[in-house]
């Protein structure tokens, strides 16, 4: 079992279609200087409906601790 | 007009349009030029190689001044620059050598072969924390999922050679439990390093 | 910064979910393959934490081996279906992922 080492300069990884570089460049767009964690639905530049995603999201039993898991 | 990032520099990128806000200079670039969250990020690191330093924003994000204007954090830029001024980032991933064959048909198989997968990423963010501890630098939360783990690291820019050697050593002496690619790229703009308490992080 | 928690709090998944999107523009020439990008991209989102969670009750050994068996198949359909419905709106499945980042797995 081993370890293969691959470098990269951020000029190949934005102009490679590999799979494992394309990757790379989705993570770096998300992240930054983010002003908004919200969800905007926009037409003609027209911020119309926000979506406020405070969903609740937990497993049941820690929700109703009586619930079967 | 797209924000593509703040300075605390006077000196800004030339084809940049400068906007003071805040105490801050906010690097804009034209948005039908800027249209896409790769050609942001793309301008990003041609500012960055040309050798200036700023706090990027998400290119993800389409930012426009007037967003500049309600938004709070401006305070937290302070720490922020003085944390990845003169700074850029490499950014780490493991994944498996051999894509996955087939995922099995029937639904208990197929419900452990996921279980395997997140295992199996589990095993590679094990080892990613290795090399990134090993570095002693100051490194992003490794995060794991969609078959890699992922992780970068921030890097003075006058060591990004150093850095790639030390990686390199590290990566030599580590037992890997299966066949592992090691994807090293950068030195990019420092996007992971921003969210010191800035927005939404 | 430090290590991350195995199981980050749903406000931060949340934040990470949106931070890929913000805005999701919806022009009149493609407004059914936007609309249908929100919904889908929810859809996958939910039917991931249902994975996650189903991964999770098998780990802790709570089910029996039908119930793996019908959650798995049920599970897998979904995905499928989703996929399938984002196809037909020339939405591919990385599309749908991108909205979900690094989160799905993270959960």
């Amino acid at each position: 079992m081993s370890l293969t080492l691959e470098m990269a300069t951020p000029d190949e990884v934005m102009g490679s279609s590999d799979t494992a570089l394309v990757d790379v460049v989705d993570g770096l767009l998300r992240h930054g200087v983010v002003i908004r964690g919200e969800l905007w639905l926009t037409v003609a530049d027209v911020d119309l409906v926000f979506l406020g995603l405070d969903l609740l999201l937990a497993a049941p039993d820690k929700i109703r601790p009586g619930v079967q898991p | 007009m797209n924000v593509l990032g703040w300075t605390g520099d006077t000196k800004v990128p030339p084809d940049a349009h400068p906007f003071h806000h805040g105490g801050w200079t906010a690097l804009l670039a034209p948005s039908d030029s800027t249209k896409t969250p790769h050609v942001r990020l793309a301008m990003q690191v041609s500012w960055f190689d040309a050798g200036f330093n700023f706090i990027p924003v998400a290119p993800a994000q389409q930012l426009t001044p007037t967003d500049l204007t309600d938004a709070a954090c401006l305070g937290n830029l302070n720490t922020v620059w003085q944390n990845i001024g003169g700074h850029g980032q490499f950014c780490l991933a493991v994944r498996p050598r051999d894509e996955d064959g087939p995922m099995p048909s029937q639904g208990r198989a197929w419900l452990q072969a996921r279980k395997a997968q997140q295992d199996q990423e589990r095993q590679h963010k094990t080892l990613l924390d290795k090399i990134v501890t090993g570095l002693n630098l100051p490194a992003n939360a490794c995060q794991q999922g969609a078959h890699r783990a992922s992780s970068a690291i921030l890097v003075p820019r006058n060591a990004a050679q150093k850095t790639r050697q030390a990686i390199a050593e590290i990566a030599q002496k580590l037992e890997t439990p299966q066949d592992v690619t090691l994807v090293v790229s950068g030195l990019w703009p420092p996007l992971g390093f921003t969210q010191n308490g800035l927005g939404t992080a | 910064m430090t290590e991350a928690t195995e199981i980050p709090p749903a406000q931060d998944m949340l934040n990470r979910l949106t931070e890929a999107t913000d805005r999701i523009a919806i022009d009149p020439e493609t407004a059914e393959q936007d609309l249908a990008r929100v919904v889908l991209g929810l859809m996958a989102f939910l039917r991931q934490l249902m994975e996650l969670q189903a991964i999770r009750r098998m780990e802790a050994g709570t089910l029996s081996a039908a119930q793996e068996e019908k959650l798995g198949t049920t599970l897998m359909k979904a995905e499928a279906a989703i996929h399938d419905v984002a196809a037909k709106f020339g939405i591919s499945p990385n599309d749908l992922a991108l909205d979900l980042g690094p989160l799905g797995k993270t959960i």
